[in-house]
């Protein structure tokens, strides 16, 4: 059976119907929608709203894209709080609702297949192989898509599918040099324990083996000092600092060495991007040369003040916000108060590593009431500059350009 | 903008942060963590999923098609769609993951979708 045929389609409903009931009596109704708080995103033609929701474990305050599986947005406000981003509020993303929620540490075991011999490890295993540690952003390949003109389907993100954590872990090398690696090998494959619901192919992702074997490619069992949450892919995860999070495969459990090219779906027929620069084409085009998406572009955002924001008048107001290279350092960070007719430079945070965030602050200055434009553009360390621009594909993918953050001083 | 005319300082360093110690949080930031020493065993239960698409023709062929593998927000969100775009999702769902319908129902099922979900008609 390759289809969901409808009768089982009617008992999964079912099945889902009855085990809410359940589950509504045993935990006195996780109502979804239980704060009554909304968050309002800023998405020409709509819709804008959505809940904010505190009901998923492990998680705080979410912007609720999704219930089943879940896409859990991270509020802009969080971002402001520090350089990393806190495990309860870093956003979640699953494509198939089957998702691991109950774990054993014990029995779980990673297996690597396709090299000179089958390797499997316990986690206890893992933990005594040397670590490597560092940090990185992980960002959805269509992080702020709902902010695509003209308006795209998909996820419509805002832009808070990233965030930023320090991963520790196991060197992908030192795994792959467990199980040998034979001359044929050519690409690495990762899948993990969420699976489709048809027969279809399982949410899986491959690297070059060059990439795979790079020494900074990693299995993370930690993310800011604890092991991950489920919700982020727990017990492992692929880290691919630079690269989007579609290759940060979750609750790893299975590495494939692979003799030709990944022809799985989600290698080959989805998370394409035009072969052009930035992934830029013409707003409708979808004839195009395509490529797998892969190393992330230049990107900030002012976090210090939410667009639409009324400000109280004072002589300066403190502009704060998060920027990132894409898969290099930040070199500059310049903001400009007159939407992008003259910029300054602000003052960069501590350097926490090349694929991290790294925080700008700097004061403007304030003449009168009235509507003021606020803009960050950051240059990356290989020289990259956000455009002004935003760069258009149908995938909604690798938006980064000058976001505009109008606020009125009041 | 003509009322207002603004101009950028680059905040310097010293001056800026006694200004404003707000804008800079050094203490909260911690350069690296302790390393983990073991894992535990972890299982979480996520909140409920009631919601359908409601009841009618349409509503009833939505969440017969449409509610295995998502919830409804997954459609609700989408940005208001031309027909030719929901042909084309309502098509990807059934060819590319294996949605519970008949080829022959995709036109219906557009229909449902350009009457109830955000549509550009
Ligand atoms: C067999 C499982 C399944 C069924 C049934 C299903 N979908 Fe999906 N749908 C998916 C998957 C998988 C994705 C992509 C993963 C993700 O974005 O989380 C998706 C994504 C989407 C998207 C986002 C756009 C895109 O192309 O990724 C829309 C809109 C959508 N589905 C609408 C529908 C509608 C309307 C129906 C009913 C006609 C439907 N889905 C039925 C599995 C399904």
């Amino acid at each position: 059976m390759d289809r969901l045929d409808p009768l089982l389609a009617r008992t999964l409903a079912r099945r889902r119907l009855l085990a809410t009931g359940a589950l509504g009596l045993a935990a006195g109704g996780t109502a979804l929608a239980q704060s009554g708080k909304v968050a309002q995103l800023l998405m020409a033609g709509g819709p804008e709203q959505r809940p904010l929701t505190s009901v998923f474990p492990g998680k705080g305050e979410m912007i609720l894209q999704r219930n089943r599986p879940p896409l859990l947005e991270t509020p802009m406000s969080v971002f402001d709080q520090g350089v990393f981003t806190p495990n309860d509020r870093f956003f979640v993303r699953w494509h198939w609702s089957d998702i691991p929620l109950d774990v054993d540490a014990e029995a779980f075991r990673l297996t690597i297949t396709g090299g000179k011999q089958p390797v499997s490890l316990s986690l206890p295993e893992i933990l005594k192989l040397p670590r490597i540690s560092y940090a990185a952003v992980n960002q959805c390949s269509g992080n702020s898509r709902g902010l695509f003109d003209p308006r795209v389907p998909g996820a419509q993100w805002a832009h808070g599918a990233m965030g930023n954590a320090i991963w520790e872990g196991v060197a992908l090398k030192t795994l792959l040099d467990k199980a040998g690696i034979d001359p044929k090998a050519a690409a690495v494959r990762f899948g993990g324990l969420d699976k489709p619901l048809t027969q279809v192919d399982a949410f899986e992702k491959s690297l070059a083996l060059d990439h795979a074997m790079d020494g900074e490619v990693m299995v993370a069992f930690a993310m800011n000092g604890e092991q991950l949450p489920l919700l982020n892919g727990f017990p492992l995860r692929l880290i691919v600092p630079g690269w989007y999070s579609t290759y940060w495969v979750k609750s790893l459990n299975h590495i494939d060495l692979l003799a030709g090219k990944d022809t799985n779906y989600w290698m080959a027929k989805a998370y394409q991007i035009p072969d052009t620069p930035n992934a830029d084409v013409p707003p409708g085009t979808t004839e195009f040369p395509k490529t797998p998406i892969s190393a992330m572009n230049v990107r900030s955002w002012i976090t210090s003040t939410e667009p639409g924001a009324k400000v109280p008048i004072a002589a300066s107001l403190p502009v704060r916000g998060v920027a990132m290279g894409g898969d290099t350092g930040v070199k500059r960070v310049e903001v400009s108060a007159d939407g992008g007719k003259s910029w300054h430079d602000a003052k960069l945070g501590p350097d926490q590593g090349r694929y991290g965030f790294r925080r700008f602050e700097t004061q403007v200055a304030i003449a009168a009431r009235g509507p003021v434009r606020l803009m960050s553009r950051c240059t990356s360390s290989s020289g990259q500059v956000q455009p002004m621009k935003a760069n258009w594909n149908p995938g909604g993918y690798m938006r980064n350009c000058v976001e505009p953050c109008p606020i009125e001083i009041v | 903008m003509s009322r207002v005319s603004l101009t950028v300082t680059a905040l310097l360093l010293l001056t800026g942060c006694q200004a404003q110690p707000s804008a800079e949080q050094p203490a909260s930031e911690p350069q690296s963590f302790a390393a983990l020493t073991r894992i535990e065993t972890s299982r979480i239960e996520l909140p409920a999923d009631e919601e359908t698409f409601g009841q009618g023709t349409h509503a009833d062929l939505l969440n017969r098609s449409c509610l295995a593998c998502h919830s409804t927000s997954m459609v609700r969100y989408q940005p208001p769609l031309t027909r030719k775009q929901w042909t084309a999702t309502v098509t990807k769902m059934r060819d590319a993951y294996g949605a519970p319908f008949e080829a022959e129902e995709t036109e219906a099922i557009v229909d449902a979708l350009m009457a109830t979900a955000p549509a550009k008609k």
